[in-house]
C-alpha cells in the first residue's frame, strides 16, 4: 500500500466511543480551542500597549456577560487540558493504564476540570 | 532541524513545565492589584522580572502549541502538499504572535 493511502491514526469513525477516546480526542479539541484564547491573550497585551482608550475597550469587554462565559470556557478548556495532560505524562511512563483504572481516572479528570474552574473563576472575582 | 518524536514529546513538556511557572508567578504577582487601573497594570508591566514572566509564559505555550499542532496536523492531514502548506501558516501565525508579544513588551517597557 502507498504511503498516502495508509489510514491515520486516530481512526475516529471506526472505533467505537468510550470514555478513555472520548477524553483522548477532547484534550486536542481543547488544545486547538487553545490557540484562540492564545491570540486573544496577546491581543489583549496589544491593547494594554496601544493606550488607555484601548484598555478601556478591552475592560468593557471583560465585564460584559457573554464575555464572562466565554472566559469561564477558556478557564475549562485549560483545566481539562492541563488535567489530562498529566494523565498523558502518567500514562507514558507506564501507570494506570489498565481498563478500569485508565475509565476511572478519567472520570475523575472530568469532575477536577469543572470543580477547578469553577474556584478559579470565583477567585477571579469572574461570577 | 529534523526533531525525532521523543525530541517533540520532550520539548512539548520542558515548555508546558515553563509555561505553567511562568503563570503562575504572573498570576501571584496581579493578585491584589487594582487590574482595571491602566495606570496600575502599565506599571506592573514596568517591571523587568514581570514583563520577562510575560514574555516567557507566551513564548513557551506558542511553542508548545507549535508542536502540539504540528502533530495534529500529521495525524489528520493526508495530502502531502496540503499539510506542508497549512504548516507553513502555523508557522507564520505563530511567528506574528511572538513578534506582538516582543513588540508589546518593549514598547510597554520604553
Amino acid at each position: 500500500m502507498k504511503k498516502q493511502d495508509l489510514p491515520l491514526s486516530p481512526h475516529l469513525q471506526i472505533y467505537k466511543p468510550q470514555i478513555t477516546s472520548l477524553l483522548s480526542i477532547s484534550h486536542r479539541i481543547s488544545g486547538v480551542a487553545l490557540n484562540f484564547v492564545l491570540v486573544i491573550l496577546v491581543l489583549g497585551l496589544l491593547c494594554i500597549t496601544l493606550g488607555e482608550s484601548y484598555f478601556e475597550l478591552l475592560i468593557s469587554l471583560i465585564n460584559s456577560f457573554p464575555i464572562k462565559i466565554m472566559i469561564f470556557l477558556a478557564i475549562l478548556g485549560f483545566s481539562y487540558h492541563f488535567l489530562n495532560g498529566i494523565r498523558h505524562i502518567i500514562w507514558d511512563f507506564g501507570f494506570l493504564l489498565g481498563n478500569r483504572s485508565s475509565a476511572i481516572f478519567g472520570y475523575i479528570i472530568i469532575a477536577t476540570s469543572f470543580i477547578s474552574s469553577i474556584l478559579i473563576s470565583r477567585l477571579l472575582g469572574l461570577f | 532541524m529534523n526533531f525525532t518524536y521523543t525530541s517533540k514529546w520532550l520539548f512539548q513538556k520542558i515548555f508546558a513545565i515553563l509555561f505553567l511557572i511562568a503563570s503562575f508567578y504572573t498570576v501571584y504577582s496581579l493578585y491584589g492589584l487594582e487590574l482595571q487601573n491602566y495606570d496600575v497594570i502599565t506599571g506592573w508591566f514596568k517591571n523587568y522580572l514581570n514583563s520577562f514572566s510575560v514574555l516567557v509564559m507566551l513564548s513557551a505555550i506558542i511553542l508548545h502549541s507549535n508542536i502540539g499542532l504540528s502533530s495534529i496536523i500529521d495525524d489528520y492531514i493526508h495530502k502531502e502538499s496540503l499539510k506542508q502548506k497549512i504548516i507553513l501558516i502555523k508557522n507564520f501565525f505563530f511567528v506574528v504572535l511572538f513578534f506582538i508579544t516582543i513588540f508589546s513588551l518593549v514598547k510597554l517597557n520604553l
